[in-house]
């Protein structure tokens, strides 16, 4: 498990390894994960993916996930994210073990206390920015009229106030982008979870839309965990956590 | 919010949401055009029954088609006119014969014989001539639309039916036969002479009963009094003449067999543009699972994706079957459409549209949310 000793400091170099046995307390996090196993069959193998991970995010804090392709970070984010089952291990969201759940009730987890920022944006085209905003609101039940509102102020305050009504083929990756921050925390979720927010944009929109997700998350008061490989925008995290076969450096 | 997705992304997808209309528009014009055009042409087979005026036909024992009569003697009228509640009795007189036409050749026609003076069994308007031209002699009276088989025969022109000479005294609209032999309507007594038959022999009789009197219990008086007769009420004289042609040339089944293979086309096109629909959006829903959309809403909305094509398809698809009617319905190919039809075809539609949404959320309940972080 990659601990962080001091929370804050943006180098890579700051954090440290400590010993797996360490219990991690669940108390004031707003994501604990731990000894998560996870493996595939792949060509008649099987092969472990994840092996005893322990991972946590606290309130506020923004955690950086790095590492090579096939390391196994989008796995532990779709585990982390109840969009994926491990094996074994428990997952802790805003004090309640999610890894258990059955279908629907991580369903529900997924609507009420998590935000997801894709790498390809994952708008919906026929929807106005608006409106895609506003969808996870009314998923939560609020109607189709406070919604909008709601999600026509957010869009202000990420500087899209005049594309409210644009559909997404008529913006740019970086306003898409943005669009898509807007829908992960119009809930106001205390976990945030970004996929290589940065990967489709270029340097500018993408330090931009970091910046956004900054402070969107610190207003929420929501924990943070960003997968990525841009080096570009190691500085925006509190922690970088690097994983590499299936377990933390 | 799920109708408004499922309009909007619907919207925007307006080549594929035109191919789902035009299959619902498809179905729905199918459907009614072929019902309405089977009602409008086996309708014809009880034209005479349901225009007649009568409250009941009698006729030989056994009978079962208008057009086909089986001689029954005319004076077992005076026992049924002797019948309480009975208000009138007409006979009627129904045969093949021939009319000679200009160039020397026959057609086939089918002379009606009905009393003078009376409405019963008078299922014609007249609409060209005379409207009394079956006092004028040797009157007959021909259809307009049978004009072209009766090579255009004019009011006042001389023919011969049976080899004995009759007068087209006027003419009316719209009464044919089931059969493609034309009615050719005269005066029972005209009609009595031009058979050159037994005159003590009719074909029917046309009973009309006094108000508040039961033709039922009149029937059963009759068919009491004269055993060797059938008796029933107008109606159910008309349906068995609908039921010996449906039954005996499989009509029903040739035009139910085009209507459903109709309706298949219909719900695979919009089976298919649905499906082509989702496979489009297939990472849409993907993320709609992933930020918290339940199974049961993306059934909603794949369901509100379905009746807003079946709506929109039916709506136009009824108000295009209308224009259909009023510009091609004609008494030749009649388009008889009740408004029972066009619910039903509606209701049919939409529930085959519904049905057909279930082929896409196949595709979309095998989705995993997780395909989302995966590119």
């Amino acid at each position: 498990m990659a601990v962080e000793t001091s929370l804050g400091m943006p180098s890579k170099s700051t954090f440290v390894v400590v010993n797996p046995e360490t219990p991690i307390r669940s108390a004031g996090m707003a994501l604990v994960a731990k000894q998560i196993r996870k493996s595939y069959v792949i060509g008649g193998e099987r092969r472990n993916v994840l092996d005893g991970v322990d991972f946590f995010a606290a309130s506020q804090e923004c955690v950086f996930l790095s590492g090579p392709s096939g390391s196994g970070k989008s796995t532990l984010l779709s585990i982390m994210g109840c969009l994926l089952e491990c094996d074994s291990g428990e997952v802790v969201i805003a004090g309640v073990r999610v890894d258990q759940l059955t279908v629907s009730e991580r369903t529900r987890v997924r609507r009420d206390q998590i935000g997801f920022v894709f790498q390809r944006y994952q708008l919906i085209r026929g929807l106005s920015a608006e409106d895609n905003v506003a969808v996870p609101l009314t998923l939560q039940g609020v109607s189709l009229a406070e919604a909008r509102e709601r999600a026509g102020t957010l869009l202000k305050r990420v500087g899209l106030g005049l594309h409210r009504k644009q559909l997404p083929t008529a913006m740019s990756p970086g306003q898409c982008q943005r669009v898509a921050l807007a829908r992960a925390v119009i809930t106001s979720p205390p976990l945030l979870l970004a996929d290589e927010p940065t990967a489709a944009l270029d340097g500018r929109s993408g330090a931009e839309v970091m910046e956004l997700l900054k402070e969107l998350s610190s207003s929420t008061r929501s924990a943070t965990v960003v997968v990525t490989h841009d080096p570009r925008i190691t500085k925006y995290a509190d922690r970088v956590c690097e994983i590499e076969n299936g377990s933390f450096k | 919010m799920l109708w408004n997705i499922a309009f909007r992304t619907l919207l925007a997808d307006r080549g594929k949401l035109i191919a789902g209309l035009i299959g619902v528009i498809f179905s729905v014009v199918l459907v009614n055009i072929q019902g309405g055009l089977f009602l409008g042409l086996i309708g014809k087979a009880s034209l005479l029954v349901d225009r007649s005026g009568a409250d009941i036909w009698v006729g030989h024992r056994g009978m079962h088609n208008v057009d086909f009569p089986h001689a029954i003697p005319e004076q077992w009228m005076y026992r049924i006119r002797s019948i309480p509640g009975v208000k009138e009795v007409q006979p009627l007189r129904i045969y093949f014969s021939e009319m000679s036409l200009p160039g020397g050749d026959f057609e086939g026609v089918m002379v009606v014989g009905v009393s003078e003076g009376t409405r019963l069994g008078r299922a014609y308007e007249v609409v060209e001539g005379s409207p009394d031209a079956l006092s004028c002699v040797d009157g007959v009276i021909v259809d307009q639309c049978d004009d072209d088989k009766l090579s255009f025969p004019a009011v006042g022109e001389t023919r011969e039916i049976g080899g004995k000479r009759v007068r087209v005294s006027a003419k009316c609209y719209g009464v044919l036969s089931f059969l493609v032999t034309p009615y050719v309507f005269t005066s029972y007594n005209r009609a009595v002479a031009l058979a050159d038959q037994d005159a003590s022999m009719a074909s029917y009789f046309l009973v009309s009963v006094d108000n508040g009197v039961s033709s039922e219990a009149v029937c059963q008086e009759i068919r009491r009094r004269l055993g060797e007769v059938t008796a029933v009420p107008a109606s159910q004289y008309a349906a068995a003449s609908v039921h010996f042609w449906m039954t005996r040339t499989g009509i029903g089944l040739s035009f139910g067999a085009a209507t459903f293979l109709g309706l298949l086309v219909g719900l695979v096109m919009v089976a298919q543009t649905l499906y082509a629909m989702v496979l489009d959006r297939i990472s849409e829903f993907a993320t709609l699972k992933a930020i918290g959309s339940s199974e049961r809403e993306i059934i909603l909305l794949l369901v509100a994706q379905s009746s807003l094509v079946a709506g929109v398809g039916i709506g136009i698809g009824i108000v295009s079957t209308v224009v259909i009617r009023e510009l091609f319905s004609s008494p030749r190919a009649a388009i008889q459409i009740p408004i029972g039809l066009y619910l039903a075809s509606a209701a049919l539609v939409f529930t085959i549209c519904l049905a057909a949404s279930a082929l896409p959320y196949l595709r979309v309940r095998r989705v995993d949310p997780h395909s989302v972080l995966q590119g």
